[in-house]
């Protein structure tokens, strides 16, 4: 029970973080390096917020949002939006960009543990086991924002657009799409979901200098496994990486318990390196 | 005469859309062939399924009496089936001249390790390609060009430099996808003219082309519309073939 | 069209010559660590442009490095094997890593490329961290050291151990450096630039794609991973977090700093910005034999502040990326195409005035 709690808990926060990754790489067909790097500096920016300014780790949590999804307006606009057509440029942005949070956090974290103060005390009981409220609460507000994320993919007329944009960004154009608009918006909701995921994901395990490669490393699997242009793929694909990082560091200490989850995956995208769920990439 | 380019039951289907329904089509060898159609008739997709690029949903394609239904394009390519593309048709970064060399990928090979070491072969190679691309460049009007980058060119030179590539690469079978598309009346007549000189050197020609000047210069036509076929014949059978008036101008003669 | 053979190689003539001459004087074991290690990455950062030059950026790099280091560590801690197999061989095992990991992506689109190298390269490496008789956590310790084994000959000659070892490594760096350079230079290398220029074009000719892509993936991960070999045995002590993706993304950085058009690109980038990240050791062991009281506060002050040296990387890559985007070895051409400009503006503003004057 422990584990389907903890899996859950796991699988929503990497859902999460992966979401806006997946939209821009639907979206704009390109990949958002820096995504997992603008997770790490959500959780940090929280962290620093309640620490060193007081506040309450909640409305830090929204503040963190605020911000990281005005950085995500900014890339659109800045990065996504003049050089769609030439990989090498947005490389070279999302890698300097990544060395400046990276450079930050490790500048900033020192020997002492760092954790945002966890989202709600206490503990509940289900059906005979007890549970932490945080990870209850953690699971139920990452429940409910990927609800409204779905809602919105599938529901809504930006969701609609969005689809549109992903097939045909030109002619979406014609169509009289504001493109420009629709990714903007869905650039920052995605990096403003990545910085909570991070916010919580801060609380529950603690920051660390290196969270940010590692939940880069997620993403990437999440996504790879999920196929193009799959947001259902990415559902299952991140509860199965939640349960394989719960699982196996159970029974294997140490490195070993992260590093076979990994080995699994390598094997599964060397077979099927376009993902299962996504639509055919090459005819 | 033998078929060279043979397709049965040639069908595709993207997701809902059938774009080719049970095509059948046979070009003969040494002949000049038209595949016509209005637009989005398929005519395209017919040359993306035979090289490769896309697969049939169902159905078989005959090349030389093998079949190549699965074969990938450069495996095509290395057949003896060449082609030019409709849209993006070069290497935009090089030069017209390295446009052409470089088309002599296949015929002479040089093996990898003979390009590195620069061995006798290869060296000799390329030699012959040099002079082999400027023959080419001189036949088709482009020898002024030479060294221009090929991204700016005008749109007419570029739709020749795309039929120079295929050229180089020796095919029996030059698959030409809209060349006439956006020249002027010079360009047109000349390219008509260098199309027609293609059957003396022993190539079989299939084109697909909007505009019926070409007509003059085929030897049959096949005419597609929403992937299947409404005519099989000689160009001046077309011109007066009740369907095909009715599917180009709509009503009766 | 080839330019004049001697105006080409004389900037790689200048920087042979910098890298045999400078060692013999500045030969302290400080310095000559900065020479090992600006050459490491000047051969690596290379490598990464051969994959480039085929249309993908391989985001595996540091980790094929890795791959090669701890191959030939490994051979040599736990079979004793001796280093002038153990380094060739690590060679070998990252090309065969990089080819099987590399094969499944090279098949589709480059972004595909882009992704998969990405999780492959940080996957290799948590699974060799978690490998025990790779080391583990603690790193794989104890590799021979091959200043040592070149102390004999070094003596001999009247130089150290570890300058006799940079000169080792410095041939197998000129050697990886000719064979990528010829590689490109010839056939080969066109061919890559028209796969990458259009797939569907090169395929249309006879190109195999995905043939002639994993072809620069092998031939670059071979030599970075025979760096990664002798770099097992220089440093003795290799920890897997120094392959990380951290490492790729510094290769990446001194490529696109350097610039990704041209060959000396990477080289230009490497040898700087290893300068300006390792300026904080420099000064230190300066200061050391240093008697000026403001030369050693000032390099007391760097030392401390070194963990902001890469704000200064990263803010010339976003000024490249912006301003620059053919990188440091662009600038001649992007100052030659705005002095055409400014001509060809000047011409038409003259033929303009002439045309109203006749009017």
């Amino acid at each position: 029970m422990n584990i389907l709690i903890n899996t859950l808990v796991l699988g929503i926060m990497y859902i999460l973080a992966s979401l806006g990754f997946a939209f821009i790489f639907n979206m704009l067909g390109t990949i958002n390096l820096a995504h997992g790097s603008l997770y790490m500096v959500g959780a940090y920016l929280c962290y620093y917020l309640c620490a060193a300014a007081g506040v309450n780790n909640w409305v830090a949590m929204v503040i963190a949002a605020v911000v990281l999804a005005a950085v995500g307006l900014l890339l659109e606009r800045v990065m996504f939006r003049p050089f769609l057509a030439n990989f090498d440029r947005i490389v070279m942005i999302s890698v300097g960009l990544i060395t400046i949070g990276q450079t930050i956090a490790n500048i900033l974290t020192g020997n002492k543990a760092m954790v945002i103060p966890t989202y709600a005390k206490g503990i509940t009981t289900i059906a005979g086991t007890s549970i932490s409220n945080e990870r209850l609460v953690t699971f139920g507000v990452g429940l409910v924002l990927l609800l409204i994320a779905l809602y919105i993919v599938n529901y809504t007329a930006l969701g609609r657009q969005m689809e549109a944009v992903s097939q045909d960004r030109l002619g979406a154009a014609l169509q009289g799409i504001n493109i420009n608009r629709v990714s903007a918006i869905v650039c920052a909701i995605g990096v403003a979901l990545a910085a909570v995921a991070g916010c919580f994901m801060g609380a529950y395990l603690g920051l660390s200098s290196n969270m940010g490669d590692t939940m880069n490393l997620r993403i990437l699997m999440l996504v790879m496994l999920a196929g193009a242009g799959s947001m259902n793929g990415i559902l299952i694909t991140g509860t199965v990486m939640g349960f394989l990082d719960v699982i196996f560091p159970l029974y294997f200490a140490g490195n070993a318990g992260s590093a076979i989850p990994i080995a699994i995956i390598v094997v599964l995208l060397l077979i099927k390196p376009e993902g299962f769920f996504g639509h055919e990439l090459k005819m | 005469m033998s078929s060279l380019l043979e397709t049965s039951g040639l069908t595709k289907r993207f997701g809902g859309l059938t774009v080719m329904h049970d095509l059948d089509f046979k070009i003969q060898e040494g002949e000049i062939k038209g595949l016509l159609g209005p637009n989005g008739a398929g005519k395209s997709t017919f040359f993306n399924l035979i090289t490769g690029v896309h697969a049939p949903s169902s159905g078989h394609i005959f090349y030389a009496g093998r079949e190549i239904t699965k074969a990938k394009p450069h495996q095509v390519a290395a057949m003896g089936i060449g082609r030019t593309f409709q849209l993006n048709p070069l290497f935009g970064d090089f030069t017209v001249f390295e446009n052409v060399t470089m088309a002599y990928h296949l015929r002479p090979h040089s093996t990898v390790g003979q390009a590195f070491f620069g061995t006798k072969t290869y060296k000799e190679n390329e030699k012959y390609i040099a002079n082999s691309a400027d023959e080419i460049l001189e036949f088709l009007g482009l020898a002024h060009v030479r060294n221009e980058l090929a991204k700016n060119l005008p749109h007419g030179y570029q739709k020749i430099l795309g039929v120079a590539r295929a050229l180089a690469t020796k095919p029996k079978l030059l698959m030409l996808d809209e060349p006439l598309g956006g020249m002027n009346p010079e360009e047109i007549a000349f390219s008509i003219n260098a199309i027609s000189k293609m059957r003396d050197k022993g190539i079989t020609v299939l084109v697909v082309e909007h505009n019926m000047q070409i007509l003059d210069i085929l030897d049959s036509v096949t005419v597609i519309s929403f992937g299947e076929k409404i005519f099989e014949g000689t160009p001046d059978g077309m011109r007066n073939d009740p369907t095909v008036i009715s599917t180009y101008f709509g009503g009766t003669v | 069209m080839k330019k004049s053979g001697f105006k080409t190689s004389l900037p790689f003539l200048i920087l042979l010559v910098a890298f045999i001459a400078l060692p013999m004087f500045l030969n302290s074991r400080s310095w000559i660590d900065i020479f090992v290690t600006i050459v490491f990455n000047m051969v690596a950062a290379v490598s990464l442009r051969v994959i480039l030059l085929s249309g993908n950026l391989s985001f595996a790099q540091g980790c094929f490095m890795g791959v090669g280091a701890y191959t030939a560590g490994m051979l040599a801690v736990h079979l004793g094997l001796p280093m002038w197999l153990t380094i060739p061989l690590g060679a070998v095992m990252a090309t065969l890593i990089g080819l099987i990991t590399g094969w499944p992506f090279a098949r589709l689109k480059t972004v595909y490329f882009s992704m998969g190298t990405m999780f492959m390269g940080q996957a290799i490496m948590l699974l060799i961290s978690a490998w025990k008789a790779a080391g583990g956590a603690q790193g794989l310790n104890r590799i021979p050291s091959l200043s040592s084994e070149l102390k004999g000959v070094a003596e001999l000659l009247g130089v150290k151990g570890y300058q006799a070892a940079y000169f080792v490594i410095l041939i197998l760096a000129i050697v990886s450096l000719v064979v990528m350079f010829r590689f490109e230079h010839c056939r080969i290398g066109a061919t890559l630039r028209a796969l990458a220029q259009s797939e569907d074009v090169a395929a249309s000719i006879g190109v195999n794609p995905t043939f002639y892509r994993l072809l620069a993936v092998g031939v670059a991960c071979f030599f970075i991973g025979l760096m990664g070999g002798v770099q097992a045995h220089y440093m003795t002590s290799i920890s897997y977090s120094s392959y990380s993706m951290n490492l790729t993304l510094w290769l990446i950085m001194y490529m696109m700093i350097g610039g990704s058009g041209k060959f000396i690109g990477p080289m230009v980038g490497a040898i700087l910005i290893t300068l300006v990240e390792g300026v904080s050791n420099l000064l230190t062991s300066l200061s050391g034999a240093s008697n000026s009281e403001a030369f050693v506060a000032f390099s007391r002050w760097i030392g401390e502040n070194s963990a902001y040296t890469p704000f200064l990387t990263a803010a010339v890559l976003l000024v490249v990326a912006y301003l620059l985007p053919t990188g440091l070895v662009g600038i001649p051409d992007t100052i030659r195409a705005a002095k055409a400009k400014r001509a060809e503006m000047r011409e038409i503003e003259a033929m303009m005035k002439e045309g109203g004057d006749n009017a």
